[in-house]
């Protein structure tokens, strides 16, 4: 792994972008466990903290999923898949809820409408 | 260029070259004073004059033998004070060639020895010039011999620092050895003496021995400034 | 006095330094080994290299502080072994430790080297001591690191040297330091004239400052060229493999070589066309591209194959 520490990337983000290369690659395949922090740290002569800081990155993508006790390990492709959606999904509801929040919506009103139109969706799927 | 190394060098040895002016300072006003103050004895009772002049010949010998002490701190320092502290690489990359060194060198530590022994003659001639205006007993005159043979002691002690000096990387050796250079040469003269049983009286043997000193240490100084120049620093 | 031959009567050679089989051995250890390198002059010239690979060694011999076993070294058109009066003046060198009188003040140091050279300029040593903010009248004992190191340097530029010879000249200093450093050695009015070979540690100090970048590596120079040569010259074949199997064998002018789970890395030097397809060709090869490296990258990969002689296989 080539790390560039004059570069202005930061370094936690270099290592995520090896390793998603690595991924991609095939030489961290699906359910494999990747190195453990301590290790990967060493091997690269890189502080743990940034080791960690890197796999929490690919975990918020979706891409590997730490289980606790065992490791972080390579998400299954199309849980990878559920979780790219979960997290655009996630964003919408952001954007919706500050365009609610600043048109002057308390929380528990923004929670009333989002409950009425989920109700109104499912009434028409099934109708 | 040689005027900053005769500089340099002087600075490097300046306390050693002090001693030794403060030894032979000392040595001329401790006899002075020593035979000032003399009582009289054999109901002689030397004028002030003859006084001086045997005070001045006392001091030749005794600084000759304290100075002799200091030739060997100067020459047993001279070259291994810039090896000690490794200033010698820093000289060894400068443009100075090895003779221009070893000339500054020996200017400052020969020169100096030189110096010491001219100083003690001069001043014994002095004493015995004044002895013209003067009764003094025969055995106090002519001491000038005396100087003179342990003058040559004295360059035996500097031309075996010297030597040793090239050559060693601390200033202990040097300095030892040519302190006890002219006993080492007295021993092998006198074992010479014995085997060869020559027939001797005490001031010829002086004679000899002063003379064997003498050879040694031409011949050490000779030695010291060869093993300097065909010295490669390599480290 | 020793005849001093007067550099100026004699041809200019178009080589600064000129080294033919240079090889020296220190006991059963070779320290420099059979060593071809032509400098021409106005070039500045970065020597890289792991500690003991023979650079040192090396500039000693350029300075005639030691003599070859076998074969010649050049400078300035004279051999260097013979250690000319004249050649030492038309050199200015910066040793990596600094042995100065250690009871001189910077400004006695000044005093004493000044006519050991003829081209000696007075007003660009003045100028020199303001800008590296040397304190004239502090004595060398008392001086930092930074301080030491600026008054090699002083001293080496101040009678504007053909030749500036620097061993590991900012080893050891701040990173501001070695700025103002690197300054200094490029600054001068006649910077353009002047021949420079130093040697660093410090990849990234070479690649600022020089022309012409040259590795040693056991004893022998394994890359020479500007540094964007090199970078083209030395690549990196990143190659999957296949499950649980290894690869038979290594293309030609492998530096390094790794395997680590499903990756396989190869350091190569010289870079060919060849060098991929071959790789590709190994069955136990998924895929493979080549990757560029940089130039403390490709120091590391060099030095790493050269302890390790190639071989760096990781179980999974």
């Amino acid at each position: 792994m080539l790390i560039d520490p004059k570069s202005h990337v930061p370094i936690f983000r270099q290592i995520a972008g090896h390793l998603r290369k690595q991924i991609a690659d095939g030489i961290y395949k699906t359910s494999e466990v990747l190195p453990s922090l301590r290790a990967l740290a060493i091997e690269i002569a890189v502080n743990p903290n940034t080791v960690q800081r890197a796999y929490e990155l690919l975990e918020r993508e979706g891409l590997v999923e730490s289980r606790r006790g065992l490791g972080v390990f390579v998400a299954k492709v199309d849980r990878r898949r559920q979780n790219r959606v979960e997290k655009r999904i996630n964003r919408e509801f952001s954007g919706t809820i500050r365009m609610a929040v600043e048109s002057g919506l308390s929380p528990d009103r923004i929670r009333t409408v989002f409950e009425a139109a989920m109700l109104n969706f499912v009434r028409e799927a099934s109708s | 260029m040689l005027r900053a190394l005769i500089l340099k060098d002087l600075r490097l040895l300046r306390s050693y070259l002090l001693i030794g002016i403060i030894l032979m300072l000392s040595s001329y006003v401790m006899a002075l004073v020593i035979v000032w103050f003399t009582p009289p004895f054999d109901n002689y009772n030397a004028p002030p004059i003859a006084r001086i002049a045997i005070g001045l010949s006392g001091g030749s010998v005794l600084a000759l033998l304290l100075t002799g002490f200091a030739c060997a701190l100067v020459s047993g320092n001279v070259f291994t004070a810039e090896r000690m502290d490794r200033s010698a690489h820093f000289l060894d990359y400068l443009p100075p060639t090895r003779r221009q060194v070893l000339f500054s060198k020996s200017l400052v530590a020969v020169g100096f020895t030189l110096i010491v022994v001219l100083v003690a003659l001069s001043t014994e001639l002095l004493a015995w010039s004044l002895t013209s205006y003067a009764a003094i007993p025969e055995k106090k005159l002519n001491q000038i011999e005396t100087v003179l043979n342990f003058s040559k002691l004295v360059l035996c002690v500097t031309g075996v620092s010297w030597a040793v000096s090239s050559i060693s990387k601390s200033n202990g050796a040097p300095i030892l050895l040519g302190l006890f250079s002219p006993l080492i040469v007295l021993s092998a003269v006198k074992g010479i003496d014995y085997f060869v049983e020559l027939p001797d009286s005490l001031e010829m043997s002086f004679l000899r021995v002063s003379n064997a000193c003498l050879f040694v240490g031409v011949a050490g100084f000779a030695l010291g400034c060869f093993w300097f120049l065909n010295q490669r620093y390599e480290s | 006095m020793q005849s001093v031959t007067n550099p100026a009567t004699l041809s200019k050679p178009d080589a600064a330094i000129q080294v033919s089989g240079f090889t020296k051995k220190y006991g059963k250890t070779t320290a420099v080994d059979r060593l071809d390198l032509m400098i021409p002059r106005g070039t500045v010239f970065g020597l890289l290299g792991p500690n003991g690979a023979g650079k040192t060694t090396l500039i000693r011999a350029i300075m005639g502080l030691i003599a070859p076993d076998q074969g010649t070294v050049t400078v300035l058109g004279f051999n260097a072994t013979e250690r000319l009066q004249g050649l030492k003046q038309k050199i200015g060198y910066v040793p990596e430790i600094h042995h100065i009188y250690r009871w001189m003040r910077i400004d006695e140091v000044i005093r004493f080297v000044r006519p050991f050279y003829p081209s000696w300029d007075v007003a660009l040593c003045d100028v020199l001591v303001t800008t590296l903010e040397l304190p004239t009248k502090k004595r060398v004992r008392e001086l930092s690191k930074g301080m030491l190191a600026k008054l090699g340097l002083l001293i080496a530029l101040s009678h504007k040297p053909d030749m500036l010879i620097l061993d590991e000249p900012t080893s050891g200093l701040d990173p501001l330091i070695r700025e103002e450093f690197l300054e200094s050695i490029l600054r001068a009015d006649d910077a353009e004239s002047r021949t420079v070979l130093f040697s660093s540690h410090h990849v990234d100090d070479v690649e600022r400052i020089a022309d012409v970048i040259g590795m040693m590596i056991g004893g022998s120079l394994v890359l020479n060229g500007p540094a964007d040569e090199i970078r083209q010259n030395v690549h990196r074949i990143e190659a999957v493999l296949k499950d649980g199997c290894l690869p038979s064998s290594v293309p030609v002018g492998t530096a390094w070589q790794r395997v680590n789970r499903r990756e396989w890395l190869i350091t190569v030097n010289p870079m060919t066309d060849g060098c991929l397809d071959y790789v590709l060709q190994d069955p136990a090869v998924v895929s493979a591209e080549v990757v560029p490296l940089s130039l403390e990258q490709i120091f590391k990969d060099l030095s790493r194959g050269a302890r390790n002689g190639q071989q760096e296989l990781q179980t999974c």
